[in-house]
């Protein structure tokens, strides 16, 4: 079929390879084929030309001039601009609306500090008065040494702390001494009887209804 | 103006491009240029239209028809035509669309006869202008009616390809462009109707197919 085509395409000058020619039309089948298509077209080349009537040419000759006589070169239509392309609305829509509840966020957020500001000073200023007293006071305050509370000398009127530590050290040096013995004990010897070890502020073991 | 110096030059002003005369008539308002585009195709785009609608005067009137559309195009977006590249190729085109839409409006309207219109095309008309007698012009005569008879009986596809390649001068690639094929296609279809013309000529007892030519 391709080289039938081909035949075809020689046979009106659109392939010019002379050898290829030769050499399809070697093939019998294509040789008669290339004798019948020649034979139609030498009758159809010899087919008179047509021309349109004078007229015809005429009246289109004069409307081309018409057409141009009433069209300025300088209002002839050139390019047009180009065109923006319209985005839907769903995607200008969604942004803008964002960015306007950020906005109001922001500027509400922004009035409501500004009043709560305004709006508490009593309640705030006393709990501030009273944290710094006492953090005063803190640091006004001395420890006691050897059982005398060391007070400052500062304002006469002013809470004072103490602390009394006599006490504690001497029960804590009473366990000290109580359980030194202790370390002298080793695997069979005598077990130490409970109630010699110290129990509190009152040695040895007291039942627990006699703790009150 | 200056007379060109260059050959090429020279050559250009005695036979102007199509792409010129486009140039001259749509810059410069020059008439003359678009009535020599016109008469240097009008065979082709005549031939074409009258192988379409076997009609002389339908055909006068599609001739005019396409050209308006040239001017039309030409005048408001010269563009579309530059896109085009061949000026011939783009007036078959619009040419081709004319004759369509004619042979559709005419299956429209088939029950309406046309055979009154060749009543209205001028004797003067028919004549023809070459020198031969009138024995050689009435054979010749009967002989392409006859052909252009046999042309008609073939399918559209292949008659429109006919038409294009032996009337309008059309190469097969700008054929199937034009009718919006493949290349194959449109050879495929040019075989057919060469073989179905064949076939026609041959079955009728009218002419010998060996007698044309002589």
């Amino acid at each position: 079929m391709e080289e039938k085509k081909s035949i075809l395409l020689h046979l009106y000058g659109e392939k010019d390879a002379e050898g290829d020619l030769r050499s399809l039309l070697k093939d019998e089948e294509l040789q008669s084929e290339h004798q019948a298509l020649s034979e139609v077209k030498f009758h159809l080349d010899h087919l008179g030309r047509s021309k349109p009537d004078a007229t015809s040419i005429d009246r289109v000759v004069a409307h081309a001039a018409r057409a141009s006589a009433s069209t300025e070169i300088g209002d002839r239509r050139g390019d047009r601009p180009p065109l923006w392309r319209t985005r839907p609305i769903r995607k200008v829509l969604i942004p803008a609306m964002s960015l306007a509840a950020v906005i109001v966020i922001a500027v509400w957020f922004g009035y409501f500090s500004s009043t709560t500001d305004e709006a508490l000073p009593a309640s705030a200023q006393i709990a501030a008065d009273e944290m710094t007293a006492e953090a005063e006071s803190l640091l006004r305050a001395r420890p006691v040494v050897s059982g005398h509370a060391v007070v400052s000398t500062g304002r006469a009127t002013d809470p004072l702390l103490v602390w009394n530590y006599a006490e504690s050290l001497r029960e804590l040096s009473r366990r000290i001494e109580t359980m030194r013995p202790a370390d002298d004990l080793d695997w069979g010897a005598r077990s130490i009887p409970l109630e010699t070890l110290p129990g509190g502020t009152q040695p040895g073991i007291h039942q627990a209804s006699s703790r009150r | 103006m200056a007379f060109p110096q260059r050959v090429e030059d020279r050559i250009s002003l005695l036979n102007p491009s199509d792409e010129e005369l486009v140039s001259a008539y749509v810059d410069q308002g020059d008439e003359r240029a678009f009535r020599m585009l016109v008469e240097r195709h009008q065979e082709r785009v005549f031939g074409f239209l009258y192988g379409m609608v076997r009609d002389r005067s339908v055909a006068n009137d599609l001739f005019q028809e396409t050209y308006i559309r040239v001017i039309s195009a030409l005048q408001k977006q010269r563009a579309s035509y530059s896109q085009q590249g061949r000026f011939l190729g783009w007036v078959l085109r619009i040419a081709r669309n004319a004759a369509l839409d004619h042979l559709r409006s005419r299956k429209r309207w088939q029950d309406v006869s046309t055979t009154a219109d060749d009543l209205d095309t001028s004797f003067w008309d028919r004549l023809p202008d070459n020198g031969l007698s009138s024995d050689v012009v009435l054979h010749n005569s009967e002989q392409e009616s006859f052909v252009r008879e046999c042309i008609d009986e073939l399918p559209p596809e292949q008659r429109e390809v006919l038409l294009l390649r032996h009337e309008a001068d059309l190469t097969f690639r700008e054929i199937a462009e034009l009718t919006d094929c493949s290349i194959n296609t449109a050879l495929g279809r040019m075989r057919y109707a060469l073989h179905n013309l064949r076939g026609i000529i041959s079955s009728s007892d009218k002419v010998e197919l060996s007698e044309f030519g002589t």
